[in-house]
């Protein structure tokens, strides 16, 4: 169980970690999201004790990171894959993280065989890609099989195998009962593997919760019908209240009214469906709606969405070149759209 | 502290550079020493004076050494290491200390072992030229001091890496400590009336250990060495304190 209470790290006169507070689980994945620049990696140098933070602190089971003895026993962290000599062989640098704890070396051959590196054990590190580099940081926090584990964007660098690989070594450390708290910028990845959110935006807690929580919270939700009375049942859903824009003469997605409405209205008016689907926003469609006020580094100009794909799976809704651009434009754009 | 000891010596052990200065350190006097034992013409005179050539040879060894101390420590900063270093053992101080354990250790086996091999490389060519070298008192305590200089110019490069967390900066003032700063300071005591500053000089007064024929007028040995030691424990406790509060 890993407990923040009121954290807070200042650099000068910038607030990178504003009175943030959340808890981590044992038994589950748990995600922590953010903009670039919100905090996630400051706060998981001030839960380490690597950066000094002004106020509150990070408790594991209890207890301060720094009156821990062993600590690779008890929480292994991975903040950054670049964290060694390039100098030193992969071999070496896990002994000499072992040997601070008191781990024999051959438990060291030992993860290196687990992560896959284990031919690779004894060549420089400067020699090693990106993703070689997480493999063996993921090693190092393999070390003292600890109950709690922090990563770090640990997905960065890895090819798709080593990603699913990842993502299937935290679902079943999870599994085991250990307390998992991982930041990502991928999202698809972080719904597949997180069971749990934190999300943080400048610093500040935006939301906690499930993911099916954040993702019911945050994401637009609409209704699809196919029909070849498409017009017909517009102009019905337009006088019952409900937004409706055209993606084809056939296909219209509503807003503001539910599944059972729009099929209730539908058989009351006589209209032949094709198709009638709630559909909901994805989790990064959640993310930037739960962030936008809070992101610190952002392009100019809109931020798109999942490419327009509504109908399939998770995706979310269309960019703004799409008929349903104008219902998920801000107040300012033409929000008549379409057919409405 | 035992295992972290044993982390720190792994890391010393596991990093090339640390081996190229090492044999750059030990190879200039015994190169030094053999030409000056084969070459001089006055065979008597060189094994009269062979104890002087080691000592002084010694001298840019032991800075060597020095730099190699600084580069553990600056080393862990410069490529981040001491990130990973604290996340597996969070008590800082202790980490710190069994690092400048292991550096100080490690400085002065090696220095003493290059000392003796130079000293013997240098008189088995002496003797080969039918002359005897003859250790004195004064020889002995050179012989010793040169190590224990060795041992406190490494400490001096740990402690200023402390401070300054910066290889290039820290091997910069460690080597520009006697060349400029001693320089400087040396200007300014005699503008304001010392007529020796050599006592008050850290570094020129503990080069004085490794000084086989010192002056009456010369500080002894021991005033050198406790003066440069305690300004290398001023140095580490300094930066020790900096370190425990300021981010990693």
């Amino acid at each position: 169980m890993i407990e923040i209470r009121g954290l807070t790290k200042r650099f000068g006169r910038i607030v990178a970690v504003n009175q943030l507070s959340f808890d981590v689980a044992p038994g589950r994945v748990t995600g922590f999201l953010g903009p670039n620049g919100s905090g996630k990696s400051t706060t998981m140098r001030c839960m380490l004790g690597l950066d000094r933070p002004d106020a509150g602190d990070a408790r594991f089971d209890g207890r301060r990171f720094a009156s821990i003895n062993n600590p690779l026993f008890e929480v292994g962290a991975l903040l950054d894959a670049g964290y060694v000599h390039p100098g030193r062989s992969g071999r070496n640098h896990l002994r000499a993280l072992a040997a601070s704890n008191g781990i024999p070396a051959s438990r060291v051959d030992e993860v290196m065989q687990l992560v896959g590196l284990g031919d690779a054990a004894k060549r420089r590190v400067g020699g090693y890609s990106l993703g070689m580099r997480q493999r063996l940081g993921l090693a190092g926090v393999l070390l003292g099989d600890p109950h709690t584990i922090l990563l770090d964007e640990p997905a960065n660098g890895l090819d798709p195998e080593g990603i699913r690989w990842i993502r299937d070594v935290l679902t079943h450390l999870a599994g085991q009962g250990k307390t998992v708290l991982v930041s990502s910028h991928l999202l698809s990845e972080m719904a597949q593997m997180a069971d749990h959110l934190v999300v943080i935006g400048m610093g500040k807690l935006i939301d906690t919760g499930s993911v099916e929580e954040f993702i019911a919270k945050h994401a637009k939700h609409w209704v699809k019908v196919r029909s070849p009375h498409a017009e017909a049942l517009a102009h019905h859903l337009r006088m019952a209240g409900a937004t409706v824009t055209f993606q084809d003469p056939t296909t219209i997605e509503i807003i503001g009214a539910t599944s059972v409405e729009v099929g209730e209205l539908a058989a009351k008016n006589q209209s032949i469906l094709h198709e009638l689907s709630p559909q909901q926003g994805s989790l990064e469609d959640a993310f930037l709606e739960a962030t936008a006020g809070a992101q610190e580094y952002r392009s100019i100009g809109s931020v798109k969405t999942s490419a327009g794909n509504v109908t399939g799976g998770p995706a979310g809704p269309p960019p703004p070149s799409s008929p349903l651009a104008d219902v998920f434009a801000p107040p300012a754009a033409d929000s008549t759209g379409g057919l409405t | 502290m035992i295992n972290l000891m044993r982390s720190e010596w792994i890391k010393v052990r596991t990093v090339r550079v640390n081996y190229v200065l090492g044999m750059i350190a030990g190879a200039f006097p015994i190169i030094v020493v053999a030409l000056i034992a084969a070459l001089t013409s006055d065979e008597q005179d060189v094994a009269r004076n062979l104890v002087g050539a080691v000592t002084g040879t010694m001298v840019l060894t032991s800075l060597l050494l020095g730099v190699i101390g600084a580069l553990n420590l600056t080393s862990e900063f410069s490529h981040n290491t001491i990130r990973a270093t604290f996340a597996a053992a969070p008590q800082r101080i202790r980490v710190l200390l069994a690092k400048a354990i292991v550096t100080l250790v490690s400085t002065l086996v090696i220095a003493a072992i290059i000392e003796f091999v130079t000293y013997l490389v240098g008189s088995l060519i002496i003797s080969s030229r039918n002359a005897d070298v003859v250790l004195d008192g004064s020889d002995k305590a050179a012989l010793i001091g040169a190590v224990v200089l060795a041992g406190l110019l490494s400490m001096l490069g740990f402690g200023l890496g402390l401070l300054i967390r910066n290889s290039p900066a820290t091997i910069t003032l460690l080597i520009l400590w006697p060349l400029l700063l001693e320089s400087i300071l040396q200007g300014v005591l005699r503008a304001a009336g010392v007529e020796d500053p050599t006592p008050w000089l850290p570094y020129t007064s503990a080069i004085l250990m490794a000084n086989p024929d010192l002056n009456s007028s010369d500080p002894s040995r021991l005033h050198g060495g406790l003066y440069l030691g305690s300004v290398v424990i001023g140095l580490i406790i300094v930066g020790l304190a900096v370190n425990k509060r300021r981010d990693a």
